[in-house]
């Protein structure tokens, strides 16, 4: 079982290193089929992705959700799936995958660093508090991380190559959207791991670093939206801030532990 | 002030520009949404600058802590927050209570004109902000009944009409979500402040077998002070005994599958068993009981050369996991007893290891040193087996586990749940279910339409559009 997992996680790996080539491919020669492709090898790697992590979950007893290796990948297919909402549901925005997807491919890579090991959930982790907190932490990421993919879009869609990419107005719109889920879904997110953290430690809020990192994020997404609010003539400046914000969610979640930095929200173990 | 000459005589010149104006431009400049951004920019440059570079170096939670909740360069800055967060709720609360009590009002022409999406039906043809042709669609007044039933299949629920107009809007109560998610900005600092001058949190140290009585000061190992450092608040009335602790251990790991205790607890004089797992506290009479770790608690009997007992008792040690050492000391004896227990032991190069944390095989490592901490004598111990230094003679017939126990109560708690609840609902409410308008107005030669939206004026624009051909279709039957 641990082997077809494995299998699986670099099949999808595979698909979605195509996936991204494609979209790519598709913007630097502007040929539409090669998008195609992209989105074909998208959805493979959706797939082959989900039922790996399946795998994993049956093996485990648990949902993937203990340690980077599982934290990565899963957020990797959350980013993966909103990715294929957007390409789906607006066409106009064919060449997104070109920006999200590395992002797919470069959390897979990244999740192969840690400790792979098939671990049951410690303790302080079997609680439906906990399950619903990284639930939403993921559509979270998902949703923050198009937004990101798109702001992209609206800051190089002046330029005539990616005018293919649908024009302004609609993508400061479509940021909008996937913005305010995403803050929406983070604000559930924060809110769930304080009420776990006073059922663990009797504390709400111990100012342990992830819970800066993850107010100070919060803080700049709702920056964010009070530009897009009330701010309208400064879109391009609310698009550099969504490209920038993400780096407090990869740090903060994925990236405490390779620094070695002491947090109790770190759940890689040595074995 | 001042005064000028005039053909009257002298006269005042100029305004009072004492206190109310001046305190007007302060309410609407700190509840401004230039003051908003301030904030929110502030606060972010402030974490990242004077607190995150301390946690990535490693200074000590508790000074982390006092950085971000006691410095003032912290609390100016959440004080400005949440008065511009007060301020906006207050200063929006006359429009937003306006707007969900009188939610929508019948158009006037100009105004109609002026909205962001217009359209011209006309008979026969849709022309868009242009000038219609000579009929008009479905007679001189239009058929204002199917249009409403158009707009109600489409989440248009709140309707107000006349003979010749129609105004319609989705999602009346939107501005809720703006009051709530302000308002528990306000909420939530009070419960914080509740919780200063309310909370009570309590360490206590329990061995199996023991009864606990959190009424009692010297029950608790420390209990956290209150705000003014003075007498706690009535500790709580709980009791119970601890009747076990289990420790599970996933394979050979350090890793927990499970912790709990087992207690018995009398309540209206029956008596009564609850299990609390480290996961999970127990809630009782407005206090939670929680288990946050465990050791163990070796009993020892120390004899003299006679053979009599001269103390024996439970000892907690903090000699988990395996390989720790802890000391204790015993009446009329005068080394230091300096203990590490292996749970389930080997032998390895000599040396002792423990093949699991289960308390499968323990073996207790016992030295005992003088007040210079010198080791004058150790050995390895089986439970039961003695050891004999100076005549005198100590065993450790059994060992228990002991249990370590966070009593807390937190009135502010349910006030910072609450805040939290409220802004989140207050985001779904505000973002989610945002407010769309609709209006309709009969004219001698046309059906005028028009609209607007809270947000994505795009995607609105093509609803706008799908509407339109909708009435329009429906005015051509």
């Amino acid at each position: 079982m641990a082997n077809l997992q494995y299998i699986l996680f670099w099949a999808a790996l595979a698909a979605y290193t195509l996936a991204w080539a494609g979209s790519l491919a598709g913007v630097i020669f502007r040929k539409v089929k090669l998008d195609r492709v992209g989105l074909v090898c998208a959805l493979t790697g959706l797939v082959l992705h989900a039922v790996s992590l399946t795998l994993r979950s049956v093996a485990i007893g648990h949902l993937p959700l203990f340690g980077t290796y599982e934290n990565s990948q899963v957020c990797a297919w959350f980013i993966a799936l909103f990715t294929i909402i957007i390409y789906l549901k607006y066409s106009g925005l064919k060449f997104i995958g070109a920006l999200t997807h590395l992002w797919v491919v470069a959390l897979m890579l990244w999740s192969l660093n840690f400790n792979r090991k098939m671990i049951p959930l410690t303790i302080s982790e079997q609680s439906l508090w906990v399950d619903f907190h990284v639930l939403f932490a993921w559509l979270a990421f998902g949703s923050l991380f198009a937004a990101w993919g798109l702001a992209l879009l609206f800051l190089l869609q002046p330029r005539q190559r990616f005018r293919l990419a649908g024009d302004a107005a609609e993508l400061a719109e479509l940021q909008f959207r996937f913005l305010t889920f995403g803050y929406i879904v983070y604000t559930v997110m924060i809110a769930l791991g304080a009420i776990y953290s006073f059922l663990l430690f009797g504390q709400w809020w111990q100012w342990d670093i992830v819970e800066t990192l993850s107010l100070v994020t919060w803080l700049l997404y709702g920056l964010i939206i009070h530009i897009f609010l009330f701010y309208p003539r400064r879109l391009v400046l609310a698009a550099w801030l969504l490209l920038v914000a993400p780096l407090g969610i990869l740090l903060s979640y994925l990236g405490l532990s390779a620094l070695g930095v002491q947090t109790f929200h770190n759940f890689d173990l040595p074995f | 002030m001042g005064y000028r000459a005039s053909g009257s005589g002298i006269e005042k010149v100029g305004g009072d520009i004492h206190t109310p104006n001046v305190l007007k431009k302060l309410y609407r400049l700190l509840g401004s949404r230039n003051a908003s951004v301030l904030t929110f920019t502030m606060l972010i440059l402030l974490f990242l600058v004077w607190l995150l570079p301390f946690q990535i170096y490693g200074v000590p939670a508790q000074v982390v802590r006092n950085i971000a909740n006691n410095q003032w360069l912290f609390r100016i800055p959440y004080l400005l927050f949440f008065l511009n967060a007060l301020l906006c709720l207050l200063q929006s609360l006359p429009t937003n209570l306006r707007r969900m009590s009188h939610p929508i009002a019948l158009p006037d022409r100009d105004r109609m004109q002026q909205l962001p999406l217009t359209a011209t039906l006309i008979a026969g043809a849709y022309a868009a902000r242009g000038p219609g042709e000579s009929v008009p669609p479905g007679g001189p007044h239009g058929d204002l009944k199917g249009i409403k039933q158009v707009l109600r299949r489409h989440g248009f629920f709140t309707l107000r009409q006349n003979e010749t107009s129609l105004a319609a809007c989705t999602n009346r109560y939107s501005p809720l979500g703006n009051l709530l998610l302000h308002a528990s900005f306000f909420l939530i600092p009070l419960g914080i402040f509740i919780s200063l001058y309310t909370a009570f949190s309590g360490y206590a140290v329990v061995t199996e077998g023991q009864t606990f009585n959190a009424g009692e000061k010297a029950s608790y190992v420390n209990l956290e002070p209150t705000i003014n450092g003075a007498n706690h608040p009535a500790l709580p009335p709980v009791s119970f005994r601890l009747d076990a602790v289990r420790p599970v251990f996933w394979e050979d790991k350090l890793l927990f599958s499970d912790l709990s205790a087992g207690v018995t607890y009398e309540e209206e004089g029956i008596s009564r068993y609850k299990i609390i797992r480290l996961n999970s506290p127990w809630y009782y009479r407005g206090n939670f009981i929680a288990l946050r770790g465990f050791g163990y608690a070796p009993y020892y009997v120390f004899k003299d050369k006679a053979g009599q007992v001269l103390d024996e008792s439970f000892v907690n040690l903090k000699v988990f996991p395996s390989g720790f050492e802890d000391s204790f000391t015993v009446k009329d004896f005068a080394y230091r007893i300096n203990v590490t227990i292996y749970s389930d032991y080997t032998v390895k190069n000599g040396k002792f290891e423990t093949k699991t944390q289960n308390l499968a095989n323990p073996i207790l490592l016992v030295k005992l040193t003088d007040d210079k901490n010198k080791i004058k004598y150790e050995k390895a111990v089986l439970p039961g087996d003695p050891l004999y230094y100076n005549g005198y003679s100590l065993l450790f017939p059994e060992i228990c586990y002991y249990g370590e126990f966070s009593i807390f109560h937190d009135p502010g708690i349910w006030v910072v749940f609450s805040g939290l609840l409220m802004a989140c609902l207050g985001l779904i409410i505000k973002l989610g279910f945002y407010r769309r308008e609709f209006y309709v107005m009969v004219c001698a030669d046309s059906l005028l339409l028009a609209g607007r939206t809270e947000y994505y004026p795009r995607t609105y624009e093509k609803k706008f559009n799908q509407l339109v051909e909708l009435i329009k279709k429906r005015m051509e039957q």
